[in-house]
């Protein structure tokens, strides 16, 4: 207790307040501009830290941190684009709620979201740290493997109308992400001798490749055929969701929040992953399933408070046992041992002053983050006054600023032209192409951990089924396959059954 | 076209697409005998996993009745409008977005290429729609990304060595 008041007149200071709204701020823009990444910002602004105090610093990587992770829903719902991987699911229902005029009320449940999840997960974290950082660190290859099957088991729900095209369609993301030098051999995989090939497929630039250029495409089509609609101005406004709304997704808020802590504190399972579960988990307990994807709230609701629980997650292995969950907790660990701060148990024996200074921060962080949003949210709005081709052209501006910047590298550029056109014609053929991506972000986890736990085992696939953890994530991911196939099946003889019914 | 049509196109050219690539695995990367998890074994197993799922894609195409349940839930979202040209003058504009922006540096070829969009594909005929967009984006970019946020843009080759 003694810490935590020690701490609060620390992070209250002009300089540690300041370096957490300019934090936000960055984290903010970075993270809504498609291809401009968080984990790019943290490792823009760490260099800024260099010369400051710890808090002020700790408070700037915070800052950027958690702006960054919200900002992605902003530019998921106004232009159908995730600002960040973790935003992906947000495009699902965000970008239609948008179509259907609602882009402020989505933008507002965002917000709330993003809050209610940020600080659950906080609290989640302060009160069991050491249950589930002890949890976690259990975790072997073999867990993670089938943690990330599961994960892949939520293709299913993605699928849209065909479960086949759905898993061609995550066949390709997997196989995209196999190009470029092998994690584990170093050995050249379809590289073709070539030195640009052998950086691989980035996600970011695949992703953004997937997801904006057929936008573009779509947008410059529309116009050319003389069919493009100008918004509508009175989308302009913010729309915090009513109580009612509120207090009928608190639940839902709950257990997002729940599976966004547990997915982060587990190294290598993290933003997206959660997004992506608690979307699924969201559609599969609705009571009318068929409105996911059409625009519906919960499935903004999800997505954002799931992965803004993360940041509370990946802080667990961070500060308990010094080990980064994602990249961006990377950049900021370096922060850390750059600064003194040595994560591991001794760190909350040696400081713990500055440990309720990171928690404070990150209070703080939301808070800012909730005001920035709600009075900077009028400027992102005004997005939707600009007419779609023009906003298009600016877009594809950005992604390729984003695209380069990633690696300062043309190829990515070129990847992103590839990948673009990829995700045309897969729209074309009527191939989603959320699950290339769920694809693209997993592929490489699923085969990492697999192949390290056949090491480890020395070819033994009794690793896999002696783990009651690996075995029940296992169990959950065929249930969510024989659901998902039942559900389908059942679907289908009801639609044979109401058209012989006409006919 | 029809929903069937769709998959069998689809279907074949994916069978291709597997068909080259598990080629590809096999010829370009070795093989690492005593174990079974190698670098080939996931790319080999997922050209494996995508030419059956095309295949039955393919079959399902052929087995499907002519009562088509697609077609009636159609999602306009996932069809296109707009034929090849948009398709090409939009990726053209990056591949030659790509090709200008380390020669000539991010303020140049932005500037061009946002014109150009503007000019031929959107067929724009306002001075000041495009030199606003072209002049606007390229240095707003260039202040925002470049100075404010300090990420890298392409200086241009050509103008570090003549300037």
């Amino acid at each position: 207790m003694d810490a935590f008041v020690n701490a609060l007149p620390l992070v209250f200071e002009p300089s540690v307040l300041g370096a957490i709204g300019l934090g936000t701020i960055i984290g903010l823009i970075f993270g809504a501009i498609p291809g401009l990444t968080y984990t790019m910002a943290l490792s823009l602004v760490l260099p800024l830290t260099f010369g400051a105090a710890t808090m002020p610093a700790v408070a700037l990587m915070v800052g950027t941190y958690i702006g960054g992770m919200t900002g992605g829903s902003v530019s998921a719902i106004l232009i159908g684009v995730p600002g960040t991987p973790s935003a992906a699911a947000t495009v699902l229902d965000g970008y239609p709620m948008r179509n259907a005029g609602k882009a402020s009320l989505a933008l507002g449940l965002a917000v709330i979201s993003s809050t209610v999840g940020g600080l659950i997960s906080l609290f989640i974290m302060v009160v069991s740290v050491d249950l589930v950082s002890r949890l976690a660190i259990k975790f072997g290859p073999a867990e993670i493997f089938a943690l990330v099957v599961f994960g892949m088991s939520t293709i299913c729900g993605l699928a849209e109308k065909s479960l086949m095209r759905g898993l061609i369609a995550g066949v390709i993301g997997l196989i995209l992400m196999t190009v470029g030098l092998d994690e584990i051999t170093g050995d050249q995989r379809l590289t073709f001798g070539t030195v640009t090939f052998q950086q691989g497929v980035n996600l970011v630039v695949a992703m953004i490749g997937l997801f904006a250029v057929p936008h573009i495409i779509q947008t410059f089509s529309i116009y050319r055929a003389g069919l493009q609609k100008l918004a509508d101005p009175q989308d302009a406004r913010i729309e915090l969701p009513s109580l009612a709304l509120m207090r009928r997704s608190l639940g839902l808020m709950m257990r997002s929040s729940l599976i966004g802590t547990v997915i982060g504190a587990i190294p290598g399972a993290s933003g997206p992953i959660a997004a992506f579960i608690a979307y699924d988990h969201a559609r599969r307990f609705s009571k009318d399933r068929s409105r996911f994807g059409k625009g519906v709230e919960e499935g903004v609701i999800a997505p954002e408070t799931a992965n803004n629980a993360v940041s509370g997650g990946t802080f667990i292995p961070l500060l308990s046992l010094g080990i980064p969950g994602d990249p961006a907790t990377a950049v900021i660990l370096s922060g850390l041992l750059i600064h003194g701060l040595f994560p591991g148990p001794m760190l909350f024996r040696e400081h713990p002053i500055e440990i309720y200074g990171v928690y404070l921060t990150i209070v703080l962080a939301y808070i800012i983050i909730l005001v920035v949003q709600l009075f900077g949210i009028r400027v992102f709005v005004k997005i939707l006054l600009v007419p779609p081709h023009l906003l298009s052209v600016a877009v594809m501006v950005m992604c390729v600023i984003g695209s380069y910047a990633i690696r300062n590298s043309v190829f990515d550029v070129y990847t992103l032209a590839a990948c673009g056109l990829m995700g045309y014609l897969l729209l074309r053929a009527r191939i989603p192409v959320t699950p290339v991506v769920l694809g693209l972000v997993l592929g490489p986890t699923l085969e990492t951990q697999y192949r390290t736990a056949i090491i480890m085992s020395e070819g033994n696939f009794d690793i896999f089924y002696t783990s009651l953890t690996a075995l029940l994530f296992f169990a959950l991911a065929l249930l969510v396959i024989v659901l998902q196939l039942w559900g389908n099946m059942r679907a289908k003889a009801q639609a044979v059954r109401a058209t012989e019914q006409e006919a | 076209m029809s929903e069937n049509l769709r998959n069998r196109i689809s279907g074949t050219v994916l069978l291709a697409v597997a068909l080259v690539w598990i080629v590809l695995v096999y010829q370009t990367i070795a093989p690492s005998p005593g174990t079974e998890a190698g670098p080939r074994a996931f790319p080999l197993f997922f050209g494996y996993v995508l030419a059956v799922l095309s295949l039955l894609l393919l079959f399902q195409s052929f087995r499907t009745p002519a009562l088509d349940l697609e077609n009636e839930t159609h999602d306009s979202a996932t069809v296109l409008p707009g034929g090849l040209t948009a398709v090409a003058m939009t990726i053209g504009s990056f591949v030659v977005y790509g090709m200008l922006l380390e020669p000539f540096g991010f303020i140049p070829s932005t500037a061009f290429v946002v014109a150009a969009i503007l000019l031929f594909v959107l067929r724009v005929r306002s001075v000041l729609v495009i030199a606003g967009m072209s002049i606007g984006l390229s240095l707003g970019c260039y202040l925002v990304f470049g100075k404010l946020l300090g990420t890298y843009l392409p200086p241009g080759n050509i103008i570090t060595i003549y300037f």
